[in-house]
């Protein structure tokens, strides 16, 4: 009998109290309906963008930021997405972690994560403090502008089945030809001089296309289809979406780095992204086969650098000065046939460095000028990590044993027995 | 813990707090988590109510609190969480009074699964026309049904409602399907089968010309108790009876175009029985190759289709039948059930293959 008192009292007291609404944007704007949190960037003033590829929208969040005037050093959250996963209530493994951003101003980390429930995911912000404390971002408490994309590709457009070599496709290769081609439309946000870009697909015969939009949203936005050559494969292309990229003022105008899988980097005008155009990028780099997933631009003793992570290949530092007057390559300027990583030609063009990095950078950014914030999955555990480390070496160490970690030898003894 | 530990009819382990002192726990995934707490508010919420995910036998030390929103209301503290919370996910609630040591309640919220209600979802013969001599009934249930409870409900019913008790076989053994949700009704082949016994002294179990009806009364419970059939018939008339093998030539076949994947279908000289006409039929290239595709079985079971998974091959098909299949009174291509003692039958053996 007691036990049903206590459920009768749960179930009175659960109908009288109203769930408080979600709060509306000013001015009769849209109601916040974030259905995916996907790219994330932050305006030097503290705005932060989030690609909703479900609903096919960005949304732009005034993030409110005390200065924080604590120097940025090393530190080290383990197993970030089963952080995550405890504070959105589910068991870890129910997160998928999305990407990251870095607040200009607090320098605390913003990561878009999926909660994903019996038969829906769920989007979030989860904030990470510069102390290592973690939060959910409340969105609702947030003032907020929306902008819908045109040319959003219908849900029903997916990829085509691939398998590798000559074996009938995996499972895995059946659930990837499932995914939609939406789930591309916004892959990586940059924001330049009161204007926010974004590289993915539009329509949905899978065009790659670059988008313009002013903010504050206006409404208006341009789209652009962007074809390239792309050197390791041998052909021009206009689908495979950019992957990641940067602005940067390359040979007196500013210019769109931009990094394609397998893995051409072209540059785009910013002048040529206008609406309905079709843009022929200018391709100056192939640094072989894999990934891109993150690029980022950072300072090195006074000089621009990218720092272009991969999810097959080690990081690539790209020095900016090196892509002045680069040459531009087209499919008459080199022999015919496909070009993987051990042909003589690659890696092709100012590729600039190759940087040691321990793990795979699922995701990048930087913190304040000279160290980077990465979700790692480390190569032996399988953990994901979420490290801040020095830009000039952004390792973890602890699965490295050289000469450094040995104790001292006593240079006074003949032997090192005879210390023992 | 003062928490008291049921299992629901779903056998999922349920904590419901029995002390004053304890938490309210969510009982589904949209509820709060609610403590009723002393006098002051001078201490902060999460201080007195904090969620986690998971066990308490497992150290909370190093767990985050589930993310949410605290309201309090005169003496009723109220928990919502950012994310409702996940059906089947184990959860722990500490509970911290002033000058006491936490409590830890464990909730969890069992994943509803409505089930469908019992109800009859087909019969077998489909059609409204049976032969006298009809061999079987398939009763198809929605969920699985409670064992060996048939024959207080299956009847056989003239056209006034009057039962005939004897029509069907009563095996000891009742003759289900794996899970329970198909049960195969005999009718007694000694009533079938011209000359023996129990056709002599109780004739058929239906004669040809007359109206029945396969009836369920209602009552008859599902196998795990949370539903109770309704009250279930269906009426046929009954035809001459079947006592001939199945005749091949007089299947009509409506050929598909090669290079489309059009319908191959054939039209039977008689009904089918179901089950085996999911199977018996297989469609092969003229080299024998097998093809691939998805067959279909048509109204009444009296015709069937199949579509290629690929394109027809410009060349001669061949359809491959079971010669075991049989018709509703259990005649195949190989023989009759019910054989004329007073007749010699010789006949030549069963064409199978079908050019088409």
């Amino acid at each position: 009998m007691r036990k049903n008192s206590t459920h009768d009292f749960s179930l009175s007291v659960s109908t009288s109290i109203e769930a408080r609404p979600p709060r509306e944007a000013p001015a009769g704007g849209p109601a916040l309906d974030l259905r995916f949190a996907g790219a994330l960037t932050f305006s030097p003033e503290g705005v932060l963008f989030v690609g909703d590829n479900h609903s096919g929208s960005i949304y732009a969040f005034e993030v409110p930021a005390e200065t924080n005037g604590a120097p940025t050093t090393p530190s080290s959250v383990r197993n970030i997405d089963a952080k995550v996963a405890e504070i959105l209530g589910v068991r870890a493994g129910a997160v998928e972690i999305n990407d990251l951003a870095v607040h200009p101003v607090s320098r605390d980390i913003y990561i878009s994560v999926t909660r994903i429930g019996s038969f829906s995911s769920e989007p979030g912000i989860v904030r990470v403090s510069a102390r290592g404390e973690l939060g959910l971002v409340d969105l609702a408490s947030l003032s907020f502008q929306k902008q819908a994309l045109t040319e959003f590709p219908s849900d029903d457009t997916a990829f085509k089945v691939r398998s590798s070599g000559p074996t009938p496709p995996f499972p895995r290769d059946v659930a990837k030809g499932a995914v939609a081609i939406r789930s591309l439309a916004i892959m990586d946000l940059e924001f330049y001089e009161g204007e926010l870009f974004v590289a993915g697909v539009a329509y949905d015969n899978f065009r790659s296309a670059l988008r313009r939009i002013s903010y504050p949203f206006d409404g208006t936005q341009h789209v652009a289809a962007v074809e390239m050559f792309h050197i390791a494969h041998d052909q021009y292309e206009s689908r495979a979406p950019i992957r990641a990229m940067s602005v940067q003022e390359i040979d007196g105008k500013a210019q769109l780095v931009a990094a394609y899988t397998c893995s051409p980097v072209v540059l785009v005008p910013l002048a040529e992204i206008v609406d309905g155009a079709k843009i022929s990028a200018r391709t100056i780099i192939d640094l072989g086969n894999g990934q891109p997933l993150d690029m980022i631009a950072f300072e090195r003793n006074g000089q621009p650098m990218l720092f272009v992570t991969n999810n097959s290949r080690s990081p690539q530092v790209i020095p900016v000065e090196g892509l002045h007057g680069a040459k531009v390559v087209t499919r008459e300027d080199l022999p015919r046939g496909g070009k993987f990583d051990m042909h003589p030609l690659m890696p092709f063009g100012p590729v600039g460095k190759t940087m040691m990095f321990e793990g795979v950078p699922l995701h990048m950014a930087l913190v304040g000028d000279a160290h980077f914030a990465s979700i790692t999955r480390d190569a032996y555990s399988g953990d994901l990590n979420l490290d801040v480390n020095p830009a000039s070496f952004p390792n973890r160490i602890h699965n490295l044993l050289s000469e450094a970690d040995f104790p001292p030898i006593d240079s006074d003894s003949d032997s090192p027995a005879a210390g023992g | 813990m003062e928490a008291e530990a049921s299992a629901d009819a779903f056998g999922v382990r349920r904590l419901a707090a029995t002390s004053e002192a304890g938490p309210s726990l969510p009982r589904t995934i949209e509820d709060p988590v609610l403590l009723r707490i002393a006098g002051s508010a001078s201490r902060t919420p999460d201080s007195e109510l904090t969620v986690f995910v998971g066990r308490s036998d497992a150290p909370l030390a190093g767990r985050l609190p589930v993310a949410g929103r605290y309201e309090r209301q005169g003496q009723l503290l109220r928990f919502t969480p950012a994310y409702r919370f996940v059906a089947g996910q184990d959860y722990v609630v500490r509970t911290r009074r002033d000058g006491e040591l936490p409590r830890f309640t464990e909730f969890d919220i069992p994943a509803r699964i409505d089930a469908a209600p019992a109800r009859v979802s087909h019969v077998y013969p489909s059609g409204g026309v049976v032969p006298e001599n009809v061999l079987r009934f398939y009763v198809h249930f929605s969920v699985p049904m409670a064992p060996h409870r048939a024959w207080e409900f299956i009847r056989l019913r003239d056209s006034v409602g009057v039962p005939d008790d004897a029509a069907f076989m009563r095996f000891k053994q009742e003759l289900w399907n794996e899970d329970r949700t198909r049960l195969t009704v005999l009718v007694d082949p000694g009533r079938i089968k011209r000359s023996v016994a129990t056709n002599l002294a109780l004739g058929p179990a239906l004669l040809e010309g007359n109206r029945y009806a396969l009836t369920i009364d209602a009552g008859w419970p599902s196998a795990d108790g949370e539903s109770v059939l309704p009250a279930w018939s269906k009426t046929f008339r009954v035809t001459a009876p079947l006592r001939t093998r199945p005749e091949l030539g007089q299947w009509q076949w409506r050929r598909p175009r090669s290079a489309t994947v059009e319908p191959l279908e054939a039209r039977f000289d008689r009904p089918f029985e179901r089950h085996c006409l999911g199977t018996a039929l297989r469609v092969a290239a003229s080299d024998g190759r097998v093809i691939a595709g998805t067959s279909q079985v048509g109204e009444n079971e009296a015709s069937w289709s199949f579509i290629p998974e690929e394109p027809w091959p410009s060349c001669d098909l061949r359809v491959v039948i079971d010669g075991g299949l049989e018709d509703v009174a259990g005649n195949s291509f190989r023989g009759v059930l019910d054989r004329d003692l007073s007749a010699v039958v010789g006949k030549s053996p069963p064409c199978n293959r079908v050019p088409v």
